[in-house]
């Protein structure tokens, strides 16, 4: 899942429960932990797809830094009391800055194909046969996330080949 | 005699790369963590975090203010390793109402 679909998740997930639920539901907080887990993988994946170190940008430390604290902790070892219960459950306080990113992505493709229906068409295309292959040169920050997200295969073509 | 394809090989370079971790620094020992102890305590208030304690080489605990947050324990942790150039974790305080809590964070002793 890309970190869009990721963000989504844990909005939905967010919208479905609260801190009470939290705190009483294991799985629950575990799903949350796995999706941010997610989203510090992708935060990693991000910065190497725009060739950037991960520690050099405090939003993508953070998020990484998150991933390795729930990814490698024993979990009685996690404070999960309602200040951390409040950065889970409810947002990462630079929880906007990938939105944004992930909104400027689509403004630069926007850019490329001025709105255009049949551009965008032959874009997403274009994009899906590389498959995050390299073939795509990526201009700004912004273009290589959205080869990411116009990447992810539909459901319906997941066997095609590359 | 020709090498012969294999088809696990094969499958596998269809697969992507697995994404290329940054280089971790060794894990900061009691010795260099006590000889720094001040400036680490001083460095951690700025974060909202007291009660520094060393629980094992690389580990921490602290008590992280009701005004901050998990980020503001990893801001301190790359501080601390920037300071330290070896591997600092913190684990909050919070963490001893847990039940088979590790038991070092429980016998860490203070900075």
């Amino acid at each position: 899942m890309e970190l869009d679909a990721l963000l989504g998740e844990l909005s939905a997930l967010r919208d479905d429960g609260n801190a009470t639920r939290f705190d009483q539901d294991s799985r629950y907080r575990w799903v949350l932990h796995r999706l941010w887990i997610a989203v510090g993988n992708e935060a990693l994946a991000y910065t190497a797809a725009t060739g950037q170190p991960v520690r050099a940008d405090r939003t993508w430390s953070n998020l990484y830094d998150l991933r390795n604290h729930l990814a490698h902790s024993r979990l009685p070892d996690i404070d999960e009391g309602p200040q951390q219960a409040d950065d889970l459950h409810r947002r990462g306080r630079d929880w906007p800055r990938p939105v944004d990113l992930i909104s400027q992505s689509w403004r630069a493709v926007n850019d490329i194909t001025h709105g255009d229906e049949a551009a965008w068409d032959a874009y997403r295309a274009t994009v899906k046969r590389s498959r995050l292959t390299g073939r795509i040169r990526t201009r700004t920050p912004e273009l290589a996330l959205s080869v990411k997200i116009f990447s992810t295969p539909a459901s319906s073509d997941k066997n095609s080949p590359a | 005699m020709p090498a012969q394809a294999n088809p696990v090989a094969g499958r596998l370079a269809a697969v992507s790369q697995p994404i290329a971790e940054p280089a971790h620094l060794p894990l900061a020992t009691e010795r260099q963590i006590r000889s720094h102890a001040a400036e680490l305590v001083e460095l951690a208030a700025r974060h909202g975090i007291t009660a520094l304690a060393f629980a094992s080489p690389g580990r921490l605990r602290g008590h992280l203010a009701d005004d901050r947050d998990l980020f503001d324990m990893f801001e301190f942790q790359r501080a601390a390793a920037d300071l330290l150039d070896a591997e600092v974790t913190v684990y909050s305080d919070g963490a001893l109402r847990n039940q088979h809590v590790s038991p070092d964070l429980v016998a860490a002793s203070p900075l």
